[in-house]
């Protein structure tokens, strides 16, 4: 596995060499030109001193080399060196270093020059500037106004260029040291610049790596990250939350199930307790008892199951198409007993013709459910309003009811599973789980089940749906059967 | 012994008051938080067995109150609440015991009588007033070496007498303590069950140990 450490000190090293090796280059060559061109413009100078030098004096060529500057030229050490030619290739004049021994002769057009490397006489490397030219009239042919029928003379001058090589051979040493130190220090430096900036990534990783079922409630300290890390900080702080809300739920659920199960369990072991203790005292409705208690445990348990089935989206829609009103009616019907015993005021409210295509089971089993709650919640002599219309292309259905002694903070847990509005358990015989399913049920038609409290005293639920169900999509699971009492 | 159980599953209310009722407690039992506390303000109980998850009103809140007006009544929570935020929760509320839910039976008895014992200050369960030996755990009763069979109701007012040696007990208390039917005070219920415990205690020259104090009550004492 490459890391980013090693991958940011590879190529970082790899641009670094390269960039040194051009640079180092770059200003070999150009120091180089700048040199050779300064060496040249001496040359030049020279051979430009040299010609000036050169006299034609009645038909005869005269160098008068003038003392100086072009000293070396003549003098022992054989480091400036020339030659001058005529045009019929018989030397004029040479350096006395010279000796018999002659420079290279390369003639060019007049007033033009070529320079070369040569190997000198000597043996040692140099360079050489040739020229051809016409030697000027001496002052006395001037002045005898001879006609000027001045041969060409070509000259040769050079010069040992050991210093140049030399220096340059100094600077590309200098050069690749420094760069080969620069690269040493580099390779030392970078990987521990590297590591120290990318520690907080380190930690990072180890926190994450810390991080299980057991303490999901940690979060990053995006403050404390640096800005490239920040939105990575960031998405872990909210892949922790959801997993969080996640595993509470599911805590949650767990514990509520073994909460929920640990009455009726209760129940029956002191039934039975009390049965075998006093075996002679055995109260007839024990097995009543037994038999309730049964009942309610396997009503928990089917429950929870068909809740579990319907959030994991296991329903089968069956669309059908279904006349509002009459559902809504024929969902009130059971309860005409308990309505009139508690002395109730219903409506019913709505369009007849309002036609519903949707699932017919889940349907009814959010209707009757809501209707059940509204019907059990509502105070003696209390209103009960249903009312069903279609609006646009979404059916919606509300619910409303007298409510006592029902805060704010017991609408939001309306929904939540085993939730009792008074606090009971058993004793009524309901399980806390009619308006989850419902509201299940409700998004598994593609809807919603929602609450509202007015004034405190009016609790109205509102369930709302697509009035053409998409139907069933191909290849899902074979129906589940549906009973909801 | 009377006791108050306050529990909203009516099924358990049952098996529990039964168990209660055929170990000898006098039961008071309802399924409503409101009820409950009306109960417990109303009456002196030894111990009071409660739910917290109570309609109209639940078990915390009811003991809270029960407290803010110093009833020092022994409570235990019977509750499907298992976590220990919510143990802690119910005995910093002022609870003496707490037993999780599903239970023994026999753990949950035993623990009633453990609060009814600490209602009287003793922890013995072996009470001993003069030649009189009280196992309170077998109840069985002894005297001067020689066992003394007893019904479960004299029993349970030598108990309870012996429980407050040395006390003058009134004929009110014993009353509220035993009997779950308020008995007509002019009846003489109370005087005859102490007639029937005296001649039961009463062995040949032995010195008798429940005394009348006219128009008070009674004390039940080794030597006059």
């Amino acid at each position: 596995m490459t890391t980013i450490q090693q991958a940011l000190r590879r190529k970082l090293l790899v641009a670094l060499a390269a960039l040194l090796a051009l640079t180092g280059i770059g200003v070999y060559l150009t120091t180089r030109a700048a040199l050779v061109k300064q060496f040249d413009a001496t040359l030049r100078a020279k051979a430009i001193a040299i010609s000036l030098a050169t006299q034609q004096d009645d038909g005869n060529i005269v160098v008068d080399v003038p003392e100086g500057s072009l000293r070396e030229l003549q003098g022992p050490s054989g480091n400036d060196l020339f030659q001058l030619w005529r045009p019929d290739s018989v030397t004029i004049v040479r350096s006395r270093a010279l000796g018999d021994r002659d420079l290279p002769r390369r003639s060019s057009t007049p007033g033009l020059s070529t320079l070369w490397n040569l190997s000198l006489p000597s043996g040692r490397a140099g360079r050489a500037i040739g020229m051809t030219f016409e030697p000027h009239l001496s002052p006395e042919d001037r002045e005898e106004h001879r006609p000027a029928a001045v041969p060409s003379v070509t000259l040769t001058v050079a010069a040992d260029r050991g210093d140049l090589d030399r220096t340059l051979l100094t600077l590309g040493l200098v050069l690749s040291a420094g760069g080969a130190l620069l690269m040493i220090a580099t390779t030392l430096i970078v990987p521990r610049v590297l590591r120290r900036e990318l520690t907080p990534l380190d930690r990072l990783a180890d926190q994450a790596a810390r991080i299980d079922a057991g303490s999901l409630r940690t979060r990053f300290e995006i403050s404390a990250l640096p800005g490239e890390l920040a939105p990575i900080g960031r998405a872990l702080n909210d892949l922790l939350a959801r997993l969080e809300w996640s595993f509470e739920r599911e805590r949650q659920f767990s514990s509520d199930v073994a909460h929920e199960l640990r009455t009726p369990i209760a129940e029956l072991r002191s039934l039975a307790e009390v049965a075998m203790k006093w075996p002679d005292a055995r109260d007839p409705r024990t097995d009543q008892d037994l038999l309730g208690i049964a009942i309610h445990m396997e009503g928990i348990v089917s429950r929870l199951l068909t809740l579990l089935r319907s959030e994991r989206g296991l329903l089968r829609i069956v669309p059908e198409r279904i006349p509002l009103i009459p559902l809504l009616s024929g969902a009130l019907r059971p309860f005409a007993d308990r309505i009139a015993r508690r002395r109730l005021q219903i409506s019913l409210t709505g369009p007849h013709d309002a036609l519903v295509e949707t699932d017919r089971v889940l349907l009814q089993s959010i209707v009757n459910n809501v209707i059940e709650n509204a019907v059990e919640y509502t105070p003696e002599g209390g209103d009960v309003r249903v009312d069903g219309r279609l609006e646009q292309d979404r059916f919606v259905v509300h619910i409303t009811n007298d409510v006592e002694s029902f805060a704010s903070e017991d609408v939001a847990r309306l929904f939540d599973r085993f939730w009792r509005h008074d606090g009971a358990r058993s004793a009524t015989g309901h399980h806390g789980l009619g308006l989850s399913l419902a509201r299940a049920f409700a998004h598994a038609l593609g809807g919603d089940l929602t609450a509202r409290l007015d004034r405190g005293r009016r609790l109205t639920l509102t369930l709302s749906g697509p009035a053409r169900s998409p139907g069933p999509a191909p290849n899902e699971p074979t129906p589940t059967a549906v009973t909801v009492r | 012994m009377r006791v108050l159980l306050v529990e909203d599953s009516e099924r358990l209310q049952r098996t529990i008051g039964a168990a209660l009722r055929k170990s000898g407690y006098v039961v008071d039992a309802t399924g409503d938080g409101v009820e409950g506390l009306w109960l417990a303000e109303s009456q002196d109980y030894d111990a009071i067995v409660l739910d917290i998850m109570l309609p109209n009103l639940d078990g915390l809140s009811l003991l809270q109150r029960l407290r803010d007006q110093d009833k020092p009544a022994h409570v235990l929570f019977l509750t499907a609440k298992d976590t220990v935020e919510d143990r802690v929760r119910g005995l910093q509320s002022g609870a003496d015991d707490y037993l999780v839910k599903p239970f023994a039976l026999d753990e949950l008895l035993a623990r009633v009588q453990a609060l009814c014992r600490r209602t009287y200050g003793s922890k013995q369960t072996r009470l001993l007033i003069g030649d009189l030996e009280i196992d309170t755990v077998r109840k069985e009763v002894v005297r001067a070496g020689q066992p003394v069979p007893l019904k479960p109701r004299e029993y349970l007012l030598l108990e309870y007498l012996a429980r407050r040696a040395g006390e003058v007990v009134s004929r009110r208390e014993i009353e509220a303590h035993l009997y779950s039917e308020p008995a007509d005070l002019t009846s003489n219920v109370i005087d005859s069950a102490i007639s029937s415990l005296r001649k039961k205690l009463g062995q040949a020259n032995a010195d008798p140990l429940i005394h009348t104090r006219h128009g008070v009550g009674y004390v039940l004492k080794a030597k006059a």
